[in-house]
């Protein structure tokens, strides 16, 4: 028969769903956070070892610049403007390898999933989100690696401004990555910031609505 | 073993006795795929037990376990939602277009049908709302959930007024057989 007063029964069925038992002794528990620490800690050395790589290789453009590029036929403005954007990609690829790191390292940070009350943590993580995608040139130093690569090709923009088919021969290829890159990310990234803060600004509402 | 990594452990092993089949539960509200779902419980139960070194008693183990339980289960849906279907609030249910069949909530249905339709109503609501509609389906009251939520018992009593008003409306006049 039909039960008079369904929302309880909905509470019946709820609880009395069939569930799985699901154990993991302490130990076990304690193996795996050590397990994930490691692992952690190994991805943050390998993020480190590109970025040292990284730093190695601008870093070694920057330095032996002269004697590799007069070749070019870059003038002295061009040469030391290609020269300071290796230095500036070498500064990049340690920032990188900081802030993989500032990210990756298994610290208490690791489990923030307590304390907080639900809604709190909810809006934080929201709120995080939001706030890497709004700085995301900053956070990622993609300002940095943007100016990198912008003084190492002008001078050869400059260069080959009145020979198209070298300007395309030579900076083609990049320019060709570079726009693709950016008609994918700039969309992706608005539409996720606008989702995101829609939903903090309906939480904070929510919040100051009732007083929460 | 050190005294507080004992006590930590203890705690743990309490709380994954009491509250294994709640935890269960509450990581179908979060995911459907059953896969997945064991892996989201992994992850609770390993929070979970890393939680208990910082627990100091000011609320109760149930409300501990059900926030943390609750948090993770957010982070992984705030994790995976790219590639899931649109979330909505409670008061846009009305909006999800394969669950909104009228005729079938006139007619009484069976406990099964029930679970699944109910499983696929959570699955599609924004995680505060699921977190209240859980607490709510496993018989807590109003001050339990605000303790976990954050949100404020009147505020809860709203919701909960909501929530079984728009249950009653889905699975209806109708009832439920007991089979």
């Amino acid at each position: 028969m039909p039960s008079e007063f369904p929302t309880n029964d909905l509470q019946d069925i709820w609880q009395n769903q069939p569930t799985e038992v699901f154990k993991m002794s302490a130990d076990k528990l304690r193996r795996k956070a050590q397990q994930l620490d490691r692992k952690a800690r190994l991805a943050v050395v390998f993020s480190a070892a590109i970025a040292i790589l990284l730093f190695l290789y601008f870093g070694w453009g920057f330095l032996s610049f002269p004697e590799k590029f007069q070749t070019f036929g870059l003038g002295p403005f061009g040469a030391w403007s290609m020269r300071l954007g290796f230095g500036v990609l070498s500064l990049w690829g340690l920032f990188s390898g900081y802030q993989t790191y500032k990210v990756l390292w298994p610290g208490p940070a690791a489990s923030d999933a307590d304390l907080r009350t639900t809604l709190q943590s909810y809006r934080q993580q929201l709120e995080k989100r939001c706030d890497y995608s709004q700085n995301i040139w900053l956070r990622s130093g993609l300002i940095l690696c943007f100016l990198g690569i912008a003084m190492v090709v002008m001078p050869v923009l400059v260069r080959d401004i009145l020979t198209p088919l070298q300007l395309l021969a030579d900076l083609g290829p990049i320019f060709g990555l570079l726009i693709l890159w950016l008609a994918i990310f700039i969309p992706l990234r608005k539409r996720r910031q606008r989702k995101l803060q829609v939903e903090i600004d309906q939480l904070r509402a929510f919040e100051s609505e009732y007083h929460v | 073993m050190r005294k507080e990594d004992a006590s930590q452990d203890s705690l743990y092993e309490q709380a994954a006795e009491t509250y294994s089949s709640a935890l269960d539960r509450l990581a179908r509200a979060y995911e459907l795929d059953a896969e997945t779902r064991r892996d989201l419980l992994q992850e609770i139960h390993f929070h979970l037990w890393r939680s208990f070194s910082k627990f100091d008693q000011r609320c109760s183990l149930r409300t501990w376990v059900y926030r943390v339980a609750h948090n993770v289960a957010t982070a992984h849906v705030i994790r995976r939602r790219r590639i899931r279907e649109r979330l909505v609030n409670l008061e846009d249910v009305e909006t999800i277009e394969n669950l909104a069949d009228s005729h079938q909530s006139e007619l009484a249905i069976s406990r099964s049908q029930t679970l699944r339709r109910l499983s696929m109503l959570i699955q599609r609501l924004k995680p505060l709302d699921r977190q209240i509609i859980v607490s709510y389906l496993e018989g807590m009251p109003a001050n339990a959930i605000s303790e976990i939520t954050g949100l404020s018992p009147a505020n809860i009593a709203m919701k909960i007024h909501r929530i079984t008003k728009i249950l009653k409306r889905w699975f209806g006049e109708g009832g439920v057989h007991a089979q």
